[in-house]
């Protein structure tokens, strides 16, 4: 938030760690000097143990700053402190914006900034970033011309002496020197950092470094009698914690806070759960039930208005059809999903910015645990039902890597509301009067799935136990509209860009399959025509795969729709429409005619859990790499295909259909 | 004074962590959140399951200052509160400790 207002610009924060998960730029003028402001993801410290931490670090050893702006959280002065020191002792000038101080001293204690300047060596700032406070001082201090202070350097006693010994090498070294402050990689490569490390071994004095520190550490531990990396980390604590002591003045014992009181019932081991599944409930109600007359507007923009005006407009039959059949119902297609999305991040950001999710991540995680996932898991999951690409890049501040990627890996089985038209066709015209049981019990199936899928790639491709993980839980905080408006538009527009081109390129890609035939050209009459658009590259599709499919009693049409929903699963229906050449309102009525209960239930089965569509893939790609995103459109497929069989299977037995 | 999983400590007890049975990074980690051999925990909201904890101080056995009490241990613990997952939970063991 402190980013927005330095810049003016648009970027969020979260009201629980690691909400930041792309560093962000921004220009700003400070008093005639052009600044260039970047964002880091949020951490706690600089291991580089989550993806975020080593984005933040490496940002700070390569791109060498002027200077870094720590926030630092009043209310939990010590442990943020910890940070401050490290960003001290890796050489980079550090200004501390001390942020929340108002609700520290509403929880009833001082914080006296002026003695932690002191103690630090560096300036501290007092701010509320939410009411603007203290930011323009911030400001000036950045371009500020610093007197140099003693800056406040954690001494690690008994291991000074290596640490100084490694140094003066270091030192020695121009490469290394012009990347690294000789003394913060000299206590790195005691604390065994693999990046650092890694480093130092590029060259080869480098490597005799690295193997020298090895020997002095080695030596040091037998002497010691501690794990050397695990007392370097006590030692920076323990500074931490005695300037957090000096500078705090209690003002009067803590209360009971409303965090206590809500968090007693959220947190509650019986009412949890259930408060878990109601705000849940609550937000997808909201999110549906708040969008939905802009998406039936959206809708008729794209499919009557705009699609009548392409039409009433004279040019030439080809590109009137593309335009029309193509890109506007290519278009209109993604559109229509923008209100519900739009909605969902909005009561998603607001619920992060109270800080409910981490306590959804408490409520879950034992449940979670029995399929060798964490509760972080769950955040993504949930994500899932508004849609799988926002699902997949939520993955992404997960800090145990084989939990992140299972997660990415598994959110595509979450039925997504592309999916929910599909049923609802289906189950309107087959499951009258179980419409309701029927595609609740597609939802179910799709968490089902996910998790047992989950089970099954920990146990062959992900093995290890889970890390499982550790968070802090912030206090309650009412969302600012600022922030959630920011954060609600941050990410909508980045499931616009993501899913604006894909989308369009494949029902371009689809218009073409359609118009045209082994025969060559059909003409856009084959949209109207069901059979002209039999002897079309997707009746041929559809035909030479339908042998595949016979076993659940499916034609060519049912499959060639099939084929449609790779772009986006909800342009099943349509497609379905123009293949029995009858309107969207005309299917209900004449699906009897082609699906058995049975058969049409196993066809909804297939369509939850088949190949993503194509967004999904490419955010999979670009989230986890092609392998990976292969193995997701593979294992999707297989379980579709079998989890169909196994339903009509299970219908043949039972003797329906 | 026998120890066991943080998992399985119950609500409202003080404990003293005896131990972080983890790889390196883990152990990092909950060393970076004040969670060490010798910390002072408040049982906020137990298991058996995940917990949530309070840090109430850190006392280390190996440290040349024996003791260091947090700041915020004097009852303003609120947003020292750290959720710790099942499977963290199990890693760390701890003994309770006594009045």
């Amino acid at each position: 938030m402190i980013f927005n207002e330095l810049t003016g610009g648009r970027a969020w924060v979260g009201n629980w760690p690691g909400v930041t998960v792309e560093k962000k730029v921004g220009k700003t003028r400070i008093d005639g000097l052009d600044v260039e402001v970047v964002d880091l993801p949020g951490i706690y410290s600089l291991t580089a143990y989550s993806v975020d931490e080593l984005i933040a670090r490496n940002f700070i050893v390569e791109e060498k700053p002027d200077v870094v702006v720590n926030i630092v959280n009043a209310c939990s002065l010590e442990r943020n402190l910890y940070l401050t020191l490290s960003l001290i002792e890796m050489g980079v000038r550090v200004v501390v914006a001390l942020n929340m101080v108002d609700i520290a001293e509403s929880e009833g204690y001082n914080i006296d900034s002026a003695k932690l300047s002191e103690l630090l060596g560096v300036p501290v700032i007092p701010t509320v970033a939410i009411k603007r406070q203290g930011l323009a001082e911030l400001k000036k201090t950045l371009v500020a011309k610093e007197t140099p202070k003693k800056r406040r350097v954690v001494s690690y006693g008994r291991v000074e002496e290596a640490i100084e010994k490694l140094r003066a090498l270091i030192e020695q070294e121009s490469d290394l020197k012009r990347l690294y402050e000789p003394r913060w990689a000299a206590i790195k490569l005691f604390e065994g950092d693999a990046n650092v490390e890694e480093r130092f071994k590029r060259i080869p004095s480098g490597e005799r470094i690295v193997s020298l520190a090895r020997e002095l550490k080695a030596e040091l531990e037998k002497e010691m009698g501690v794990d050397l990396e695990g007392w370097i980390v006590e030692r920076r604590y323990e500074a931490a914690s005695r300037i957090a002591q000096a500078c705090i003045a209690a003002v009067r014992p803590r209360v009971l806070t409303m965090t206590d009181v809500v968090d007693m019932v959220v947190t509650h081991k019986v009412l949890g759960i259930p408060v878990a599944l109601a705000v849940f409930y609550m937000m997808f109600q909201f999110a549906f039930a708040v969008s939905a007359p802009l998406s039936d507007l959206i809708d008729w923009f794209f499919g009557c208005a705009l699609y009548e005006a392409v039409l009433s407009v004279p040019m030439p039959e080809v590109l009137q059809s593309f335009l029309a059949d193509g890109v506007v119902t290519g278009l209109g297609a993604i559109m229509v999903f923008l209100p519900p999305i739009a909605f969902l991040f909005l009561a998603f950001s607001a619920l992060e910015d109270v800080g409910y999710m981490a306590r959804a991540a408490f409520v879950v995680d034992k449940i979670m645990h029995k399929f060798k996932l964490t509760g972080r898991s769950i955040i993504p999951l949930i994500l899932g039902i508004g849609c799988n690409i926002p699902a997949i890049m939520a993955a992404r501040p997960i800090e145990d890597e084989n939990d992140r990627k299972t997660t990415a890996l598994v959110a595509p089985c979450i039925s997504c509301s592309a999916r929910l038209p599909v049923y609802l066709v289906i189950a309107g015209a087959l499951f009258t009067g179980y419409e309701g049981s029927a595609v609740l019990s597609m939802y179910l199936m799709g968490f089902i799935f996910a998790l047992l899928l989950g089970l099954l790639f920990r146990k062959l491709l992900f093995k290890g136990p889970s890390a499982g993980f550790v968070m802090e839980l912030p206090p309650y905080m009412a969302p600012t509209v600022k922030n959630v408006g920011i954060k609600t538009w941050e990410r909508t527009k980045r499931f616009l860009y993501k899913a604006g081109g894909v989308i369009l390129l494949a029902t371009i890609l689809v218009w073409v399959l359609c118009v045209t035939g082994p025969g060559g050209w059909l003409g856009p009459a084959a949209f109207e025509d069901p059979e002209l658009i039999e002897a079309s590259w997707v009746g041929v599709l559809g035909y030479s795969l339908k042998p595949i499919f016979a076993p659940m009693g499916w034609g060519w049409r049912e499959t060639a729709a099939l084929f449609f929903g790779f772009v986006a699963k909800e342009v099943v229906v349509g497609a379905m429409a123009i293949l029995y050449g009858v309107g969207e309102e005309g299917l209900t009525g004449i699906l009897a005619g082609y699906f058995t209960p049975v058969s049409g239930f196993a066809y909804m089965a297939f369509v939850l859990l088949y190949v993503p569509c194509l967004v999904t893939v490419a955010t999979l790609k670009s989230e986890l790499g092609w392998r990976y995103a292969g193995l997701a459109v593979i294992y999707e497929l297989m379980l579709a295909y079998t989890v169909a069989l196994v339903i009509v299977g299970i219908g043949a037995l039972i003797g329906v259909g | 004074m026998h120890s066991f999983p943080l998992a399985f400590a119950p609500e409202g007890t003080y404990v003293i962590v005896e131990d972080v049975k983890a790889g390196h990074g883990i152990q990092r980690r909950m060393a970076e959140l004040g969670i060490v051999k010798g910390s002072v925990l408040r049982v906020v909201r137990a298991g058996p399951g995940p917990v949530i904890i309070e840090r109430v101080s850190s006392i280390s056995k190996e440290s040349s200052c024996r003791c260091f009490v947090g700041p915020l241990s004097n009852g303003f613990g609120r947003s020292w509160r750290l959720l710790i997952s099942l499977g963290m939970a199990l890693k760390v063991l701890v003994r309770v400790k006594e009045a």
